[in-house]
């Protein structure tokens, strides 16, 4: 029961890779390849690293609260801070 | 009337629409900055109560625009992403960090220091998006951005966006946002019989108010220096629209002098609506100045007749169940006080 809810989220991020990885090297199927339709402004690294660390700071903060929750939890808000 | 004419519209209405309701929200995060430093509970709870139900609901029009660009428009699309790239990467930064930290400040209840810090960075990530959000609608009414119409971008990608009818445009509009959740915050307070917050928010109202009437003559100055072809546009056409939006500017400020909130924010509805559409017909037929119009920009006709049908039968749900949203959030605080 306690595993079922970070498994779903699991299968769910596993699916959507699969879609993902699966139709490369396409974007568009037959149509336009992910290399063609890739944005030609530079520097996607570094807002590839920025999205990274915005999303980083968003997790820790989520960890953050979510312990918090578990320690004093919202009446109506104890199982969902148990369950993660 | 030709389909991309109907979908030109309907993109302002709806830009209308998200700054009318979305930028009241944003305004409200902003005054968050001020009760930063002074503030009552009492009004702090206010602001809360007001933003809590439909912080992010307004973001569908945002949405919407977007996606009728993409579909309807696909060069001008491209074209604006390309080139506006930076700001809007920055605008969209802004909106994510605004609504996680409101949800994460709800949650954090019992940890005052993480609240505040959650505070801040709602109030700063409250500015920051309207700004950069204007910024990038000022580097389009600039002119100077080097599209083609095919939707390439020639420019430089990191500081072509960055011109000072840009920066104003940004400010302009975080100012905007300030006034409009001014209005309706004294609305509501007086709805719920609270009369000094009434009078605190028509207080800032019609000081914010008057800066930004101020801020608009000056804004038509950067208009004619900077951009020309707007500029010209508004001379020839669009100049009935620029008075209409003097006159109901000046009447929503007198409203709010005589505390009829309601009128005021139907005043300051028509003020916005009628700068967005003075801009829209100046600029018509472009869509991006200086080089793409919407007859070179558009997708195929059976495509833009599909979309307007689609979008015809989404308003049939959407409207019903958004006006539903507003009655059922709005409503209980209004019945328990009255």
């Amino acid at each position: 029961m306690v595993a079922s809810g970070p498994l779903a989220i699991c299968a769910m991020q596993a699916g959507w890779v699969v879609t993902e990885v699966g139709r490369q090297p396409w974007i568009v199927q037959g149509v336009m390849r992910t290399a063609e339709a890739v944005t030609e402004v530079p520097g996607i690294r570094w807002m590839f690293a920025a999205s990274l660390a915005i999303y980083a700071l968003l997790g820790i903060g989520v960890v953050v609260v979510l312990r918090l929750l578990a320690r004093v939890p919202l009446p109506q808000m104890a199982e969902t801070a148990n369950g993660a | 009337m030709a389909p991309e004419v109907i979908l030109l519209l309907i993109v302002w209405l709806a830009l209308a629409l998200y700054v009318l309701l979305g930028g009241a929200d944003f305004g409200a995060g902003i005054w968050e900055v001020n009760l930063a430093f002074q503030t009552s509970e009492k009004e702090r709870l206010l602001l809360h109560r007001a933003l809590g139900p439909v912080w992010e609901a307004n973001h569908v029009w945002l949405i919407f625009v977007l996606v009728v660009l993409f579909n309807g428009f696909p060069p001008a699309f491209a074209a604006l992403s390309r080139a506006l790239w930076l700001p809007l990467s920055l605008a969209l930064v802004g909106i994510v960090f605004r609504g996680a930290a409101f949800a994460f400040r709800v949650y954090s209840v019992g940890a005052t220091r993480q609240q505040l810090a959650w505070g801040v960075a709602f109030a700063v990530a409250s500015t920051m998006a309207p700004f950069f959000l204007g910024a990038a609608a000022g580097a389009m009414a600039s002119g100077n951005l080097a599209v083609t119409p095919d939707g390439r971008f020639t420019g430089d990608y990191l500081f072509d966006w960055l011109s000072p009818l840009a920066i104003f445009t940004g400010f302009f509009t975080v100012g905007v946002c300030a006034y409009l959740a001014a209005v309706y915050l004294a609305r509501e307070a007086t709805i719920e019989k609270e009369r000094d917050l009434a009078e605190l928010w028509r207080q800032r109202a019609l000081a914010t108010g008057i800066w930004m009437g101020v801020l608009s003559v000056s804004g038509l100055v950067f208009l004619a220096i900077e951009s020309p072809l707007l500029w010209h546009g508004f001379q020839k056409r669009a100049w009935p629209l620029v008075i209409v939006s003097l006159v109901t500017g000046f009447a929503s400020l007198e409203m709010l002098r005589r505390r009829h909130y309601t009128t005021a924010i139907c005043g300051v509805a028509a003020t916005v609506g009628s700068v967005l559409a003075g801009w829209g017909v100046a600029q018509y037929p472009a869509l991006v100045l200086p080089s793409i119009t919407i007859y070179q920009a558009k997708a195929p006709e059976p495509v833009l007749w599909a979309m307007l049908g689609s979008i015809l039968i989404g308003t049939l749900i959407l409207v019903p169940s958004l006006v539903w949203l507003f009655v059922l959030f709005k409503r209980p605080y209004a019945k328990k006080q009255s």
